[in-house]
Formats: structure tokens, C-alpha cells, sequence
């Protein structure tokens, strides 16, 4: 399975798994990412992951971005 | 009659538009003060509507009420504690769904909910639109469709609000169903609670257990005086127990499902999204702004520019307020005798120490107006973004530069800013570096040293070194903390980063217009004290042993009707009164010790000791020093004042290298009270802000003197 953190910039994916502990889940769901959720890396250039959801975007920090398990999504 | 008086909370996400809402209704009549105990800022406004007193209280802005941060605690406390009348949960409608996770909790906590739908019009443009009626109907709650900044739904959503207080509107109790097992698990501890009914009647029986299952460890502290405390304990144990054996560690993530299922499922049949891919203007906009290699070299160059324009608009605005002090000084002075203690404490201490922090006011003003901009325009979440690199060179993270970049405007609110950051090392950091990002209180200082030795062409450049100074020394200084005393893992973060919007002129003036009055505040509670203290430590003690009889001398000198020589005896006698003072004895103490920086000047020394009340203190105090210690009736200006310092043999006391030192000095060293305050509070003992002054005091010393020596032997600024 891979992270997130390892996703090109313009693809879209599907999260099958967020790592462990209630703290990062809790706080992904708050921010309205579940798993089983598509979304599109808008950003990924070595610093924090910038992703799409809907009208959303948000920065996901590196460390926390390879906590998130995705599965890549056909075009 | 009494109007009855009620109380409404307003809890919404960062972003959905709150404070609009809260402006719209409470218009100029706002208060802020502290949550108790904490220095988290708690808004509240009056208001009369429909023959009630309302209490607006804007809670934080947070995308939960778990135990992440001090706001989410502050904000759920609020609710469980004071129990307001109505809470009206201010909804981003273009991001429905995300938002209804906050709306789910506030639904669990069985809070009078009200639903405002915020940003419609942004929403419909984006292709999203929403049927109303229909997820008012699916969650059971009362909703309603505004738009703040054009003022539209704003009185409806107050009606329905009052419509639901008393009871003429109703709301559905509805709630997540999380499953066979997991239900089962709750009812337990559900029938546990119950049995207090201290706890029922304070939580809500079911949300409370939701908690205890979560191991919510700040409402677990709560309720250890219950009497049933330690069955709960016993059984939340069990229930976990039970629940990984079935799941796993799953449990949470199915808990977590089950939320999305009722949030997804209302959306998916009342939310119609027309448009794909949207967002795009903000997204072509990031394109440059979050570029790779632009990103911060932008960043940079509009941070200059707001320095230069603060710079320049500000300087006008200061003279105005310095010539109308001086007229005011003058006419009040003329009603009293000359030389009476009374006048001088009138002239010198108040009107010239106050109102030379009064003067200040355009600088703080303007720099609040663009860093208000930058908050509200989504441009300062993006700095966050473009600096998280970088930070992480120093061991921080993106989410520390905020803290950092409001330092720049005040370190209070800097300092307090940093409570969002979860990690404990993180936040440690991110606090006690702060007091070398140079806060809007110490640009005066350089204001006046610059203006006065600096050429007008070269001003701007010598500020913004200053300023990089002290960036540079906060991330030396971050880096060693980072690997000496703060170890441990960089925290990763989640942050959202809104679309791109034009601030309101409203927004951004109530905003600047908070900050300026809390410096006022400051300013006429502490500041004043200073001032007045300083005047008391400057013509204290009154009777001198003076080195010659001036009395005897003066009056010889108008015998002879010599008019100059009367002034010159007079202006040294009041010289050696300030020298023999408190103050001067003082400042003369201090001075040998600051000389090895190319600091002469023991005026200096004293208004430095001034500045650790408040940093504000040191030009009050130089203005003060300055106009008591030449009692000619001009009143001259404080640069004009400094330039003119010579030493006993005429020498110049100041060339713009001693300037520079002086100035790269007041940046690093002692943070002024009000932050070591914050200090003390934030970390929460006394050994950080006592630390914090004395090895910023240090590294002040260590930096001007390499800076004067070395400038020195270099023959710069000579």
C-alpha cells in the first residue's frame, strides 16, 4: 500500500487506510476527510501535500501524510 | 419593563464567516476580554432584538469540539458550562459537508441549534445548491440562508433563533446510530451516568459516553468527582475490551464511518453540486503564490512592502500627532508657574510620556491593517503552506510562522497564537523565540533613531535589516533549542486553505481596531504607570546636593541683567538635578556596561530599564528625559534632541553605527512585562519567562556588541 506522501501532483486516489490512533483520524474526519474518500493531490513538492475535496484544500503536513494509505484511482 | 436578557453562542469552522456575523449583529458594541483562566480571546456582544437583551458570545472557530486544542476545549466548555440559550452554528455552505461534522457534535450535545447556512451566494456560484428545507428536515434543525457580508438572512436568522428560545419552533432530537455493538457498549455506560444525576443533568448521557469510549482524557478529569467515577472507569475498560476483540483496533474508524454515514447521507439527497473541479481562481492564484521557487521570494517582497508603506504613511501621521502634543503641552503649561514640580509632571510626565506612546498608534494601526489582510484574504494560511520547508530546516512547522509573523505586530498576541500548535516541544519553541520577532511596540524606536541618523533613502533598508536580524537570530536560537533542550519529533499538521477572498473593509477595520484599542488599553493602564514612574525616578530625589549655588548665581545673573547666562544656569542646574536623581544614578550604573556596544548615552540606559515595562516606555521615556533635562521653552523634537548629543568635549554621541547597535539591542533584549506575563500564563510556570529574560538579554548584549565592534573595525556607519 502507498502513502499519500508519495503521490504525483494531478493525480486522484482513494484513502483506504489513516494510521492508526483516534487523535489523527478524529482530526482528518473534523477536517472532512474519511476514509474511503476520492480526492486529487493538487501539490505534493517536498513540503506539506496540498489535496482537493470538493471545494476544499488543505495542506497535510509531511510526517501525517504518509499515515494516510491511498490506492490509486483510473483516470 | 426589563428587557429579559438572553444568551446566544455563535460556534462555526474557521472561515465560515462568523465574525461577519457577529460584527453584522453586535455593530460597534463589542467586548473582548479573556475565557477564565485562559488567553483565549472571548468576543461578546449586546444587542437589543425583538424585546430582548441579546449576549452574543463568537466562540472559537474550530472544526470540532474533541479535546485537539485549547480552543475546541474552550469552545465545548462554553456550551456544557454556561449552557447559552442559542446556539447558532455558522455553516460555510460551499463546503456542506465538512462543516456538519461540527454541526453533528453540537447536535450530540444536545445544544438549541440553529443552522445558518453562511456564503450562499458563494456556494450557488460554485454549482453547489442546497435544499434548505430538506436538511433542516433531516437533521432536525432549524436552519436558515445568509450572507453576511451583504447583510441578507441576518434578521431571519435572529427571529427563528428567538422563534426557537421560545419554543414556537422545535428541533428533532436526532442521532448517529453507530451500530448493534458499539450502541450496546454505550447504553451501559449510558445507564451508569444516569444513575448521577449531577452528571445527566450536565452531559448529556449519551454524548458522555461517546467520550469515555474515545478515552477523552480532558472530560475523563472532569468527571472524577462523580460518584460513580470508578464505575465508569471499570466499564469503559470493559467496553474497549469487548469492542477491539470484535473489531480490532477498527473501532474508531468505524465510529468515524458511521458519522460520515449521517453527515453523506443527508448531503448526498439535499446538496446538488452542478459544476465539477471548482475552486479554480484560487487555485490559478496559488499556482504563483505557493509556487516552488516564487512562493517565497513573494512572500518576502510583500512583507517589505508592507514595512516600507507602514513606514513612509505612518511618519506624516506621527509629526501631526508630535506638533499637536507640543501646542497642548505648551498652552496647558502656561497656567502654571514655571519650574513647579506640578507643571513639570504635567508637561514632561504626561504629556510628554503619554502622549508620545499616543503617537504610536499610526504605526500599530497600519501594520494591523495589512496583517489583517493577509488573515483574512486566506493569504496568511498559505505563508504557513510556503514556510512549512523551511521551518522544518529549523525543527518547526509551517503552522509556527503564524505565531511568528503576529509577533511582528505584538509578541502578546504572537505568544498566545501559539496554542494552536498541539506539540508540546513545538509550542515550547515557538513561544520563546517570538520575543525576537520585533513587535510593532520597537518600531517607534527605530522610527526615531533612524529618522534621526539615517538618510531618508537608506531608511527603509536599515528597518528591514533590522527586522532580518531578528529572524535570523530566532531561527539560530530555535535550531539550538530544537536540538538541546526541545528534542523530539516535528509534529505534522492538517491545514485548510481557503479560497481567496477579498476581505471586507469592515472585517479588517474591526479587526485593526481591536488591536489598537487593547495597545490603548495598554497604554493607559501600564504605560501610564511607567511613565509616571519614570517622571517620579527622574525628579526624585527633589533636594539635590547641587555642585554650586544655583540659587545664589541665578539671581546674581539677573542683577546684572544677563538673560543667557540665566538660561545656561538654568538648564545645567536642571541637568545635574536629572543626573543625580534615581533615574540618573541608575542609568549611570547600567551604562558602563552597555558602553562595549557603542551605547554612550545614559538617557538611553534609563529609558532602556523603562522599556521592560513596556516597550513602548523608551521613546515616553527619552521624550521625557529629554524635555526635562532642557528647560528652554522650545520644545524641541526628541531627534532633533538625540542628534544634538554631544560628549563633555563636543564630541558626537551618536553616529548611525552607535544607532544601529542601539537599536539591534532594544530588538533582542528583555521581552517588555506584558509578554513575560503571557509567558508565565502560556507555559504555565515561572521558570520560562525568568529564563526568557535573562538569555534574551544575553544574546542582545552578545549581538550588538559583534555588530558595534566589528562594524567599528570595518569603519562602517562611523
Amino acid at each position: 500500500m502507498r502513502t499519500l506522501g508519495t503521490v504525483d501532483k494531478g493525480k486522484n486516489v482513494k484513502i483506504v487506510r489513516i494510521g492508526a490512533g483516534t487523535g489523527l483520524l478524529g482530526k482528518l474526519n473534523s477536517m472532512g476527510i474519511y476514509v474511503g474518500d476520492r480526492i486529487k493531490v493538487i501539490n505534493n513538492a517536498g513540503g506539506p501535500v496540498i489535496i482537493s475535496r470538493d471545494n476544499m484544500r488543505l495542506a497535510i503536513g509531511r510526517g501525517m501524510s504518509q499515515q494516510i494509505y491511498v490506492a490509486e484511482e483510473e483516470e | 419593563m426589563m428587557k429579559k436578557k438572553i444568551t446566544v453562542a455563535l460556534a462555526g469552522n474557521p472561515n465560515s464567516g462568523k465574525t461577519t456575523i457577529f460584527n453584522e449583529l453586535t455593530g460597534s458594541n463589542q467586548k473582548i476580554a479573556n475565557y477564565p483562566g485562559v488567553t483565549v480571546e472571548k468576543k461578546e456582544g449586546v444587542f437589543d432584538f425583538q424585546g430582548y437583551t441579546v449576549s452574543l458570545v463568537d466562540l472559537p472557530g474550530t472544526y470540532s469540539l474533541t479535546a485537539n486544542s485549547i480552543d475546541e476545549i474552550i469552545a465545548r466548555d462554553f456550551l456544557i458550562e454556561e449552557k447559552p440559550d442559542i446556539v447558532i452554528n455558522v455553516i460555510d455552505s460551499s463546503n456542506l459537508e465538512r462543516s456538519l461534522y461540527l454541526t453533528m457534535q453540537l447536535m450530540q450535545l444536545k445544544v438549541p441549534l440553529v443552522l445558518a447556512f453562511n456564503m450562499y451566494d458563494a456556494a450557488l456560484k460554485l454549482g453547489v445548491s442546497i435544499n434548505r428545507e430538506l436538511i433542516s428536515e433531516l437533521l432536525g434543525i432549524v436552519s436558515v440562508f445568509t450572507v453576511a457580508t451583504k447583510k441578507s438572512g441576518i434578521i431571519e436568522l435572529m427571529e427563528k433563533s428567538i422563534l426557537l428560545y421560545e419554543g414556537k419552533l422545535g428541533n428533532r432530537n436526532v442521532t448517529v446510530n453507530y451500530g448493534v455493538d458499539i450502541e450496546k457498549e454505550l447504553n451501559l455506560l449510558e445507564t451508569i451516568i444516569n444513575r448521577d444525576s449531577r452528571l445527566s443533568g450536565k452531559y448529556p448521557a449519551k454524548w458522555l459516553a461517546v467520550k469515555i469510549i474515545e478515552q477523552d482524557g480532558q472530560i475523563l478529569k472532569k468527571i472524577q468527582d462523580s460518584p460513580v467515577y470508578q464505575e465508569i472507569k471499570k466499564q469503559q475498560s470493559e467496553s474497549i475490551k469487548k469492542l477491539k476483540s470484535i473489531y480490532a483496533d477498527d473501532v474508531f474508524v468505524l465510529m468515524s464511518d458511521r458519522r460520515y454515514g449521517f453527515i453523506s447521507g443527508a448531503c448526498s439527497e439535499a446538496v446538488k453540486i452542478t459544476k465539477e473541479d471548482r475552486h479554480t481562481i484560487s487555485d490559478v492564484i496559488d499556482k504563483v503564490l505557493i509556487h516552488r521557487f516564487f512562493g517565497i521570494p513573494i512572500f518576502l517582497l510583500s512583507m517589505w512592502l508592507i514595512f516600507r508603506l507602514t513606514f513612509s504613511l505612518s511618519q506624516p501621521l506621527i509629526n501631526l500627532i508630535h506638533s499637536g502634543l507640543n501646542i497642548l503641552g505648551s498652552v496647558i503649561g502656561s497656567f502654571m508657574a514655571d519650574g513647579s514640580l506640578i507643571r513639570s509632571f504635567i508637561v514632561d510626565g504626561i504629556i510628554g510620556g503619554v502622549g508620545g506612546v499616543l503617537s504610536l498608534v499610526p504605526v500599530i494601526m497600519l501594520l494591523f491593517f495589512a496583517i489583517a489582510v493577509l488573515e483574512y484574504s486566506g493569504y496568511m494560511a498559505r505563508i504557513a503552506f510556503i514556510m512549512d520547508r523551511l521551518m522544518h530546516k529549523i525543527g518547526l512547522h509551517g503552522r509556527s510562522f503564524i505565531p511568528m509573523l503576529l509577533g511582528f505586530g505584538c509578541n502578546v498576541p504572537g505568544i498566545m497564537a501559539a496554542r494552536s500548535i498541539e506539540d508540546y516541544n513545538d509550542r515550547m519553541v515557538t513561544i520563546l523565540i517570538n520575543p525576537f520577532m520585533s513587535c510593532g511596540a520597537r518600531l517607534p524606536v527605530y522610527a526615531i533613531f533612524i529618522g534621526a541618523f539615517f538618510p531618508e533613502k537608506m531608511a527603509g533598508n536599515v528597518l528591514f535589516s533590522i527586522y532580518l536580524v531578528g529572524i535570523i537570530v530566532a531561527v539560530v536560537v530555535a535550531k539550538i533549542f530544537r536540538a538541546y533542550v526541545f528534542k523530539g519529533e516535528t509534529e505534522s499538521f492538517v491545514m485548510e486553505l481557503p479560497p481567496y477572498r477579498i476581505p471586507t473593509i469592515k472585517l479588517v477595520v474591526m479587526h485593526m481596531w481591536e488591536k489598537v484599542y487593547s495597545y490603548l488599553n495598554k497604554a493607559g493602564t501600564i504605560i501610564f504607570i511607567g511613565c509616571v514612574f519614570i517622571w517620579f525616578l527622574s525628579n526624585y530625589p527633589a533636594n539635590v546636593n547641587y555642585s554650586k549655588d544655583y540659587g545664589g548665581l541665578i539671581k546674581k545673573a539677573e542683577e546684572t541683567g544677563s538673560r543667557s547666562k540665566v538660561e545656561e544656569l538654568q538648564a545645567e542646574k536642571a541637568k545635574e538635578s536629572l543626573e543625580k536623581s534615581y533615574a540618573g544614578t541608575m542609568g549611570k550604573k547600567i551604562s558602563p556596561l552597555l558602553r562595549p556596544l557603542g551605547i554612550y548615552d545614559w538617557k538611553v540606559s534609563v529609558s532602556l530599564i523603562g522599556g521592560f515595562v513596556a516597550k513602548e516606555i523608551i521613546i515616553g521615556t527619552l521624550a521625557t528625559l529629554y524635555s526635562v533635562g532642557n528647560p528652554s521653552e522650545i520644545h524641541m523634537s526628541l531627534q532633533e534632541s538625540l542628534k544634538q548629543s554631544r560628549f563633555p568635549d563636543g564630541s558626537r554621541m551618536y553616529a548611525p553605527l552607535n544607532a544601529y547597535s542601539l537599536m539591534i539591542f532594544v530588538l533582542l533584549y528583555v521581552p517588555c512585562i506584558a509578554s513575560i506575563a503571557v509567558i508565565k500564563r502560556e507555559t504555565n510556570s515561572w521558570f520560562w519567562p525568568i529564563f526568557t529574560a535573562v538569555y534574551t538579554t544575553s544574546i542582545a548584549w552578545i549581538v550588538a556588541f559583534s555588530v558595534f565592534q566589528i562594524g567599528r573595525f570595518l569603519g562602517f556607519g562611523i
